[in-house]
């Protein structure tokens, strides 16, 4: 029995998927090899990020926790990138710590790394670890570090080591970081980076210290409430909140050495495209539905 | 073999895992199969081995054995062992018994501690995390500023301030009063979506209950579409990693050598 030759809203509904994701990758690849700049506003909240980690003062050192691995470098990735160069730029103290995923801290020292080599290339001084920057590694709960930092910071880090100058592992608080932090107030600002939902952890338990985030597209909107209600200084979403910071430093005239466009710049336009191409397969596939339906009716 | 050829293979052997774990996309398949294993294994190994270097021998081990980290910069001197941390590793173990049928109860006493600990937390939770936004939310919906003054004392009729002004705390212009409003008229509504304990018989509640639904449904609109942009941004991520950092600037430039 020869099967009835299927119709033309039957066709637009179920276009075949290799097709589809073969369209997708060739529309992501071709436009990342032209520099296209897209206009951009940046969002309040980013204005807000960017303002506040401008103003921190080289006196105090800042707490980070970095919570992102290579799984979410799409958008992690830029924005630490841009929080270093800001805060290697105004010569800021940080120590960095990770409660979400074990490989995070070094992922963190890579990036570091990185930015660090673009401040050599450019002839600025590198920061160097253990004495403009410590990293306190791995801790495996995020509730009970988050509250230990707010009881006591000095006994949740004092069994931390990082390598001091002679390559030596050394409790971390006879590192210059930290000599002067007692507690988590002793830190201008605490830093979320995160691929996952441990800003909400933080959110809950952290607490006499300004903190901001950086989080990924999926988290935005769930993390945008506390950022409404103050609850957040300053939030960086996604790809979005990245190319606000770079278009935020290409504009200050403090950054006008530092590499400020990178990779939000090079991203944006890019998602775009796909984004445009996922509103057409959504209009094709309506149309296809509407076709069927009248054909049937 | 140098550093630059290292970088090489190591980014030739990224990009093979790149196209390998997108392979699935085609179909199941057993380069993919070995790819996500390849990439479970190295993740576990690496969770494991971290565990013990950057938490179990700093906050456990060498409290117990006696060399406390502080010990390096004593002199060599060693400090005492806390002889009672030894009993946190039976205590861990106890979990695994979930596994038993016959002694499963054991892993209930753990996972009882854990829970405990856990609820004694919640109300303080709780609040730090709702409890600005209940505050928040009392927004006044009634405008009080009509006008604006510059720095030379210049008045100027506005619907809402420049986005430079400096406003007078209790501030309410038109426009923020009107968008107060929305947000007001939004969060009753939803709300009233969850009135289930009654039978909702009067048409306003029903037709705010009603509203609260498709309010709701926007929402998640909104939530799916930032998924949705950043699962493509981590695409282009990938894209951007097999035609930029590989091809164009590592690949091209070796054949060009």
């Amino acid at each position: 029995m020869s099967q009835a030759p299927r119709s033309l809203g039957d066709k637009l509904q179920s276009l075949p998927k290799p097709a589809l994701y073969i369209v997708l990758i060739i529309l992501t690849s071709i436009p990342l090899f032209a520099k296209v700049s897209i206009p951009n506003r940046p969002a309040k909240a980013s204005i807000d990020f960017y303002n506040l980690v401008k103003n921190l003062s080289a006196d105090k050192p800042i707490l980070i926790q970095t919570d992102w691995t290579t799984s979410t470098r799409g958008e992690s990735a830029g924005e630490f990138k841009s929080l270093m160069r800001m805060l290697m730029h105004k010569h800021v103290k940080f120590c960095i710590y990770s409660a979400g995923d074990p490989q995070a801290p070094q992922v963190a020292r890579d990036y570091i790394d990185i930015v660090n080599q673009e401040r050599k290339d450019h002839g600025d001084t590198p920061y160097v670890g253990w004495s403009d920057y410590v990293v306190a590694g791995y801790f495996p709960s995020a509730e009970a570090i988050s509250n230990s930092i707010t009881n006591n910071f000095r006994t949740a880090f004092q069994d931390k080591k990082d390598k001091n100058l002679q390559g030596t592992p050394t409790p971390i608080f006879e590192s210059p970081v930290l000599s002067n932090v007692n507690k988590v107030s002793d830190f201008s600002a605490m830093l979320i980076v995160t691929g996952s939902n441990t800003s909400n952890v933080a959110i809950e338990r952290i607490k006499h210290v300004p903190l901001a985030m950086m989080v990924t597209g999926v988290m935005g909107p769930e993390t945008q409430v506390y950022y409404d209600s103050g609850q957040l200084k300053g939030l960086v979403t996604g790809l979005k909140g990245l190319y606000d910071m770079e278009t935020q430093m290409v504009k200050d005239p403090d950054f006008s050495k530092e590499k400020s466009l990178d990779q939000g710049a090079a991203y944006y336009p890019t998602l775009h495209i796909a984004l445009v191409l996922m509103i057409l397969a959504v209009i094709i596939g309506n149309v296809g539905m509407f076709i069927s339906k009248r054909r049937a009716a | 073999m140098n550093w630059e050829h290292y970088l090489d293979w190591r980014l030739t052997c990224s990009v093979i895992a790149t196209v390998g774990l997108y392979s699935v996309l085609y179909k199941e398949n057993k380069f993919y199969r070995f790819f996500e294993h390849l990439f479970l294994g190295l993740a576990a190994g690496w969770t494991m081995v971290t565990l013990w270097t950057e938490t179990l021998y700093d906050l456990w081990w060498s409290k117990m054995m006696g060399s406390h980290p502080d010990a390096v910069t004593h002199q060599g001197s060693t400090l005492p062992g806390y002889w009672a941390y030894m009993f946190l590793l039976p205590m861990g173990l106890m979990g695994y018994f979930v596994y038993s049928k016959k002694h499963n109860w054991i892993s209930r006493i753990p996972i009882g501690m854990i829970l405990g600990f856990w609820s004694g937390q919640q109300v303080q939770v709780w609040w730090n995390r709702y409890g600005p936004q209940i505050s928040d939310s009392m927004k006044p919906v009634f405008p009080n500023t009509f006008s604006y003054a510059d720095a030379a004392g210049s008045h100027f009729s506005l619907l809402t301030p420049p986005a430079t002004a400096t406003v007078q705390p209790g501030a309410v212009f038109t426009a923020t009063a009107i968008s107060n409003l929305i947000f007001v008229l939004t969060f009753i509504c939803a709300l009233s979506y969850f009135l289930f304990s009654f039978d909702v018989k009067n048409k306003i509640i029903a037709t705010m209950s009603t509203s609260g639904r498709w309010l709701l449904m926007v929402g998640f609109g909104a939530i799916f579409g930032s998924t949705v942009m950043m699962r493509f941004t981590l695409l282009i991520d990938r894209m951007y990693f097999i035609w930029i950092e590989w091809l164009q600037d590592r690949m091209l430039p070796l054949l060009h050598r």
